[in-house]
């Protein structure tokens, strides 16, 4: 350990003071849950972007996940029920110098705001969704939701969920999305790297990222602490960059497939188009 | 002759889910939001074990949940759902459509305010921003109201001379998860009240096929909403009759189901109320009595359809209104005020009447706030 870091941990100040809105804090997330993490290695990620942080445009809907933007320091918006990819559209395209990030929970931007999802994927929105999945409606209780695998009991499916989850990234990847990638919030070193290539890439990037929910999710399926969580991605993870994204489905005995599935480059979007129409419509015009 | 009752403690989430168990509706379509999930959590689990049987419908957002129920009334079946806040701002398009379609859908709103800033605790903004969808609204002060409430809309909402859907509204926390007293009668007594829905308002009947919601020119397009106006006319006495009915059967009674009056026919001044603001405003009234002052109530039980007759009779014997409003329309005063006002300049009574907003965003509303508006009243 160098002596700068020695001086850290004895000193009150944390290294990502400033970075977080002192005066949201305590957060609400249970004691296991991995919210933290997935927020704290976000905000190293963007850190380390070089990105002005002044250009940088956090945006969450409802739920758990949702409650992230309000506690960053940047420019952050809790917005309705399903909607922060059309929010944060808004946002992209009225300046494409700004990076937008949206993290959000797999209810918010599967069930309710499905949709917008696959639009914004097949129009290549020029943002980062981040989907941090905890395969249930945690705010609210523990509900089956779209990403609630076979078998899985909530509060909504006492003897087991009988429907087919999403896949998501089979799902943004056939929608067009140019960058992939899944991991469990066990793993923050790959997550923290996906967020990075993420936020480099222009176009529409998606990392799902499988997080611990010990207290609707856990408790319901023998895993009612967030250690118990992680142990048991750490069992059944594998990592396969290359696994076609039709063959990554979760359920309840295959193992986990993680890895950056798709990175495409030069993919043009929709603010290219936006602006490629503008040019069009003012030729004509003879503008 | 009144039947017999058995004293339970619950919750006002929990007595609108018995009430709708008793009902047995066919159809629950539901979707989660705080502070109504419990009511169709509980609906679930009486499903699962047996108790109701009904097709219980999980789907993805409330604009889905009453498009399901929509579908499944116009099967012809009994349906319920229940929501709150932006749960029932995002179903707005289909809460139109049904109360423009004359659906007798049953969806108790568990008050809660609006974002932004997203805050879960009551005002009845949401509700009030669907004053004019259609739907017949009544206001509860209490955990034993919202049962009757909700138990006597199903018998006023599937009358065929009637046909629109209801929307029994109660206080987020303050009555949806507030542990209060409430009598239960047995299910069966509380189904004969309402019967069975066996002769429903609309059927699919491949004998006699219809088309729903098809292009509809100015002519029909404005005899259908004079229908709808006609309807909400006849529901205040279809209301007051099976509140008649009601009292009859299970010795409980809400003024006249349209208007709850408390206190002295006459006094120096009347507070005017909603939801659970009413039943506070009694423990002002008999504090304020004890000082010597002379103030009365009028808690408006039924907001749509407007109890227009019962206010006017009321404010005539009466000196001066003060009207509190769970809810702002902002650019003017609070809907309640607005509208008791409009009221009385029509009928030339001209009682004074002034008005304070007040519990908004769960904004706490104790009897001492009451009284304090109260003296100041009386002073000016």
């Amino acid at each position: 350990m160098t002596e700068d870091q020695n001086e850290l941990l004895e000193s009150e100040a944390h290294p990502l003071d400033g970075f977080l809105r002192e005066g949201r804090i305590p957060h609400i997330f249970c004691p296991g849950c991995s919210l933290g993490s997935i927020t704290n290695v976000l905000i190293e990620a963007i850190n380390e972007s070089g990105i002005d942080p002044k250009k940088v445009a956090v945006v969450s809907g409802i739920g758990c996940t949702g409650r992230i933007a309000g506690y960053l320091n940047y420019d952050s918006f809790h917005t309705t029920h399903g909607r922060p990819i059309p929010f944060a559209i808004g946002l992209s395209v009225t300046d494409p110098e700004r990076k937008v990030i949206v993290i959000s929970g797999d209810g918010d931007l599967f069930a309710i705001g499905g949709n917008h999802f696959i639009q914004a994927a097949r129009r290549n929105a020029d943002i980062t969704v981040v989907c941090v999945n905890n395969f249930n409606y945690g705010m609210t209780g523990g509900q089956a939701g779209p990403t609630t695998y076979v078998g899985q009991f909530q509060t909504t499916s006492p003897y087991g969920s009988l429907e087919e989850p999403f896949n998501l990234p089979n799902l943004a990847a056939t929608c067009g999305a140019v960058y992939v990638a899944r991991y469990t919030a066990l793993d923050v070193r790959r997550v923290k790297e996906a967020f990075s290539e993420a936020i480099a890439k222009s176009g529409f990037s998606f990392v799902e990222v499988l997080g611990s929910c010990p207290t609707t999710y856990g408790r319901r399926n023998q895993l009612a602490e967030g250690k118990k969580i992680l142990e048991f991605f750490a069992e059944k993870t594998v990592l396969n960059h290359d696994a076609d994204t039709r063959d990554i489905r979760i359920d309840k005995d295959s193992p986990i497939i993680v890895g950056k599935f798709v990175d495409i480059e030069d993919k043009p979007t929709l603010t290219d188009n936006l602006l490629a129409l503008q040019r069009v419509s003012q030729a004509k015009k003879g503008r | 002759m009144v039947v017999k009752q058995e004293t339970k403690s619950m919750t006002g989430n929990d007595a609108a889910s018995y009430a709708a168990l008793f009902a047995k509706p066919e159809v629950i379509a539901a979707y989660p939001i705080t502070p109504q999930t419990t009511i169709v959590e509980n609906l679930s689990r009486f499903v699962d074990e047996g108790k109701l049987e009904a097709e219980f419908i999980i789907v993805e957002s409330e604009h889905s949940a009453l498009a399901a129920c929509m579908g499944a009334a116009w099967s012809g079946v009994r349906t319920f759902t229940a929501t709150s806040s932006q749960g029932l701002l995002y179903m707005s398009e289909n809460v139109f459509w049904t109360g423009y379609g004359r659906l007798p859908i049953i969806m108790p709103v568990v008050n809660r305010c609006l974002a932004p800033g997203w805050n879960i605790w009551p005002d009845f903004q949401d509700s009030m921003a669907f004053r004019d969808a259609g739907w017949i609204q009544m206001y509860t002060k209490n955990n034993q109201e919202v049962f009757d409430t909700t138990l006597q809309a199903f018998k006023i909402s599937e009358s065929k001379d009637i046909a629109l859907p209801s929307m029994p509204c109660l206080d987020g926390f303050v009555i949806s998860h507030t542990t209060g007293q409430v009598d239960l009668p047995d299910p069966e007594d509380a189904f004969e009240f309402i019967g069975p829905y066996d002769d429903p308002i609309i059927e699919l009947d491949v004998e006699n096929p219809w088309a729903y919601g098809s292009m509809t020119g100015p002519d029909q397009y404005s005899k259908n909403r004079r229908d709808l106006m006609v309807a909400m006319e006849r529901a205040k006495k279809k209301i007051v009759d099976v509140h008649k009915e009601f009292e009859e059967r299970f010795g409980r009674s809400y003024g006249n189901g349209l208007v709850e009056p408390y206190g002295d026919d006459e006094a120096d001044l009347t507070l005017v109320t909603l939801g659970t603001i009413g039943d506070e405003a009694h423990e002002a009234i008999d504090r304020l009595k004890v000082e010597g002052h002379s103030v009365n109530a009028l808690r408006v039980r039924t907001f749509r359809p407007f109890p227009v007759e019962d206010i006017v009779e009321f404010a005539k014997k009466n000196h001066k209104l003060v009207v509190i409003d769970r809810a702002a329309s902002f650019g003017h005063e609070g809907p309640l005020r607005i509208e008791v006002e409009a009221v009385l300049k029509r009928h030339n009574v001209d009682t004074s009447v002034s008005g304070k907003i007040m519990g908004l965003g769960g904004e706490d509303v104790p009897y001492s706030a009451i009284i304090d508006l109260a003296k100041k009243e009386l002073k000016e």
